[in-house]
């Protein structure tokens, strides 16, 4: 692996994009209706939570990539199939989230003839770039997309209040129909997306170059996303009202169309288009590293060598993964509550608990107790 | 680097094809854009004629004008508006482009039949926005009579009439803003329906289409916002008049500017004030579930506009009279609403929504059956009226001469 390091304020900004991504513009908290909003907050805390076993496994191994832990506590031949999983698990997902921007690119610019092959092909050929640049331009990257990100979410703040489409009472009653559709909308979805699928950002922790700020950036990143999220999904509820939010295919879209100021400002959804291109470019770029960085260890291949295999077998896959958007959707939230949460919680959960495990045995060898970290670390 | 030089430009050259653009780009001059859509029934072939307003631009940027009318109208008919507009593509030598859409007009006739399909249609295309203003075309005149008809101050009677709403809603307050996802929003109230701004042909809807009436200072024929169409569920049941659609406006908290007249009964003069700013709640008291009350709190502030009476206004006591005149004469535009909604059973003034406010789980429960109960609801009425100011004067000529 060579040696790329990223400050953690690079690091923020890759999580904050990351989690962006598709979910700014797709629904959000689709079964709380108008409560949506305390359904990603609710969510972003759990995330917060679940982040933290992530955070942990990493102060204890501040230099080893997944797969390298994986096969310290769970030995030589489970970790390895673990990882291989997971790298085909991220490989999968990243088919998904191109699968996603092709066809929200195509539905939100209208494109009617161009085939979703050739969309797909552009944004993984812009990918499959910046990666073979390397991880530390992907992160540099990010903070200047995170920079244009906002100048795009501070204007379209403004034009929204301006043009005064927003009627707040279309968000009353707050919990009308009680909290259970809440409960069911944080479980089916908003933990896991996007705050679950922060797993694969263990890929690249190590090359985060101070560890406790790292662990800082990412619970910040995930707090100030959460909060953006809600933020978002409170706005386009009361402009467009549950309804037709929960209707709509991408309600942050329909919602910028709303906007009016005086025959002047308007049509400028096409910002959305370009948040949710930036999004879409940063989640399948980390995803897609996550399972380059992972096969890279696994078979002892430069990753240099895999980025365009890799390319071709993801596009390939983001062709034959569904045929309409419904069967797409339906697949993803299918798999988002019953596939994803066995990695991203319990996998996770089982190492930490195996960590502790391991620590405490270790502990009790050596006579002293190693703090978190130089333990595990020395133990290899 | 230098062996790779010619595989470089190679490859430059090969991306140089990927940037050139859009692979579904249109050029403006390839485009036909439509500023309104009219929806009438044919009534033997059962289908929708729908018209097109579509504008000329060479008319409007005015050099390569020809002289003829800035906009034109293309018909077509279909079981649906996208078959339409499929079918107009034999009359329109472009491809009809309805992203810059700003007001669909529906006739009454469809109206009556239930506009669901129609507004799917309108919601779910990605081109038309929900921007775009409705419409709907008086009894006894076709939506095809208002978008062909010529304008004279502007170019295209779509945006005009856009304008109109605009003003009139500002100026008058019989009228607000509905756009499309208000109508959307309409339909998805339980046990009511969309309230939608009616437009009609004042004069000849025949001379109206004419560049000839614009070379007249009298217009034969002018495209004019009327009152306001009352729905129950997807279709058109009722018109209201003036005054209903007023207090409408009122209840709903859209009051923005209105005059009002008041006969004083002792002195017998007229006053005429002029509502300001209002702002309306609607509370919802459901102590006895089976007969909720609604109570309409109102805080319109008024100005003084034309006395024709001998009262002093100087005097505070006189104030008071003339805000509780007000007071009565607001309750009374209110209640012809009411009246009015209550008599075609359709939600439109909200109070359904203001039960769900204030006691969700109770609003559960009786959602269905809103039917039943709102022809029966309560509705109380709390007017705090303020005369802000009487304009540049406070005495009246009359009072001098009266008290000389």
């Amino acid at each position: 692996m060579e040696k790329v390091k990223i400050s953690p304020f690079q690091f923020f900004s890759i999580l904050v994009l990351f989690q962006f991504g598709t979910t700014l513009v797709v629904n959000l908290g689709l079964e709380a209706g108008r409560d949506a909003w305390i359904a990603v907050l609710i969510g972003t805390v759990i995330g917060m939570l679940i982040f933290s076993l992530n955070a942990y496994l990493y102060t204890a191994f501040p230099d080893k990539l997944p797969v390298e832990y994986y096969r310290l506590l769970l030995g030589k031949y489970v970790g390895s199939l673990v990882g291989l999983v997971y790298a085909v698990l991220y490989m999968f997902t990243a088919a998904r989230d191109l699968v996603d921007g092709g066809l929200l690119v195509m539905a939100s610019a209208a494109l009617r003839e161009t085939p979703l092959l050739i969309v797909n092909l552009l944004m993984i050929m812009a990918v499959a770039y910046v990666l073979h640049q390397g991880l530390e331009v992907l992160a540099r990257t990010a903070t200047i997309f995170l920079a244009i990100m906002f100048m795009i979410g501070v204007f379209s703040g403004i034009v929204i209040l301006f043009s005064g489409i927003i009627d707040l009472q279309l968000l009353l009653p707050v919990m009308g129909e009680g909290f259970q559709p809440i409960l069911e909308s944080v479980l089916k979805k908003n933990i896991h997306f996007p705050f679950g699928e922060l797993i694969c950002a263990t890929a690249i922790f190590p090359a985060v170059n101070h560890t406790k700020n790292g662990v800082k950036a990412g619970l910040l990143a995930i707090l100030v996303t959460g909060v953006i999220l809600a933020h978002v999904s409170l706005i386009t509820i009361s402009v467009l009202g549950a309804d037709i939010t929960e209707r709509a295919v991408f309600p942050l879209l329909t919602m910028m169309g709303k906007v009016e100021i005086s025959e002047f400002i308007e049509r400028t959804q096409i910002l959305i288009v370009m948040v949710l291109i930036i999004g879409v470019f940063f989640k399948i770029s980390l995803y897609y590293y996550a399972a380059l960085i992972s096969s890279s260890i696994l078979f002892k291949i430069p990753y240099r060598k895999l980025i365009y295999p890799y390319a071709l077998v993801i596009l390939g896959l983001s062709i034959i993964l569904a045929r309409s958007y419904s069967e797409h959707l339906m697949k993803g939230g299918a798999y988002l509550y019953t596939v994803f949460p066995f990695y991203s919680i319990g996998l996770p959960l089982l190492l930490v608990i195996i960590c502790l495990i391991r620590k405490a045995i270790l502990g009790r060898r050596s006579g002293s107790a190693p703090g978190p970290g130089s333990g595990p670390a020395s133990g290899s | 680097m230098r062996k790779h030089q010619g595989l470089t430009i190679l490859i430059m050259c090969c991306c140089l094809g990927l940037l050139s653009g859009c692979w579904d780009v249109v050029e403006l001059n390839k485009r036909a854009i439509v500023s309104g859509i009219g929806v009438d029934w044919k009534e033997e072939e059962k289908e929708y004629l729908v018209s097109f307003q579509t504008v000329i631009a060479d008319e409007i940027s005015g050099k390569a004008g020809r002289g003829a009318t800035p906009t034109s109208v293309y018909k077509a008919s279909g079981k649906s508006v996208v078959e339409a507009m499929r079918n107009a593509s034999r009359k329109v030598p472009r491809i009809i482009s309805l992203a810059h859409t700003g007001l669909i007009v529906i006739s009454d006739r469809v109206a009556r039949e239930g506009i669901i399909d129609l507004f799917d249609y309108l919601d779910r295309d990605s081109d038309i926005r929900l921007n775009a203003e409705v419409l709907i075309a008086t009894q006894g005149q076709t939506a095809e009579d208002v978008v062909s008809a010529m304008t004279p101050i502007g170019k295209i009677t779509a945006f005009a009439l856009e304008q109109k709403i605009d003003l009139t809603s500002g100026q008058l307050g019989e009228n607000f803003r509905i756009e499309v996802d208000d109508v959307i929003r309409g339909l998805l109230t339980p046990g009511g329906g969309p309230l939608v701004n009616g437009v009609m042909i004042e004069g000849s809807a025949e001379k109206a289409s004419k560049m000839e009436t614009l070379k007249n200072a009298k217009v034969e024929g002018l495209a004019v916002i009327s009152q306001m169409a009352v729905f129950k569920g997807d279709r058109l049941v009722s018109w209201l008049n003036a005054d209903e659609s007023r207090g409408t406006v009122w209840i709903r908290n859209k009051m923005k500017i209105t005059p009002i007249h008041l006969k004083l009964l002792d002195q017998g003069g007229e006053i005429s004030l002029e509502v300001m700013r209002s702002k309306t709640r609607l509370l919802a008291d459901l102590e006895d579930p089976a007969n909720p009350i609604i109570h309409i709190h109102v805080e319109p502030n008024f100005s003084i506009r034309e006395v024709n009476s001998a009262i002093d206004l100087r005097n505070p006591a006189t104030m008071k009279l003339l805000e509780d005149a007000a007071s009565r004469e607001v309750i009374r535009i209110m209640e012809l609403a009411v009246r009015k909604s209550k008599k075609v059973n359709s939600d439109i003034l909200g109070f359904g929504q203001a039960v769900e406010r204030s006691d969700p789980s109770a609003w559960r429960k009786m959602k269905n059956r809103w039917d039943q109960l709102f022809p029966r609801v309560q509705v109380k009425y709390h007017v705090k009226p303020v005369i802000r100011n009487s304009q540049m004067r406070d005495r009246s000529v009359l009072y001098k001469i009266h008290n000389q």
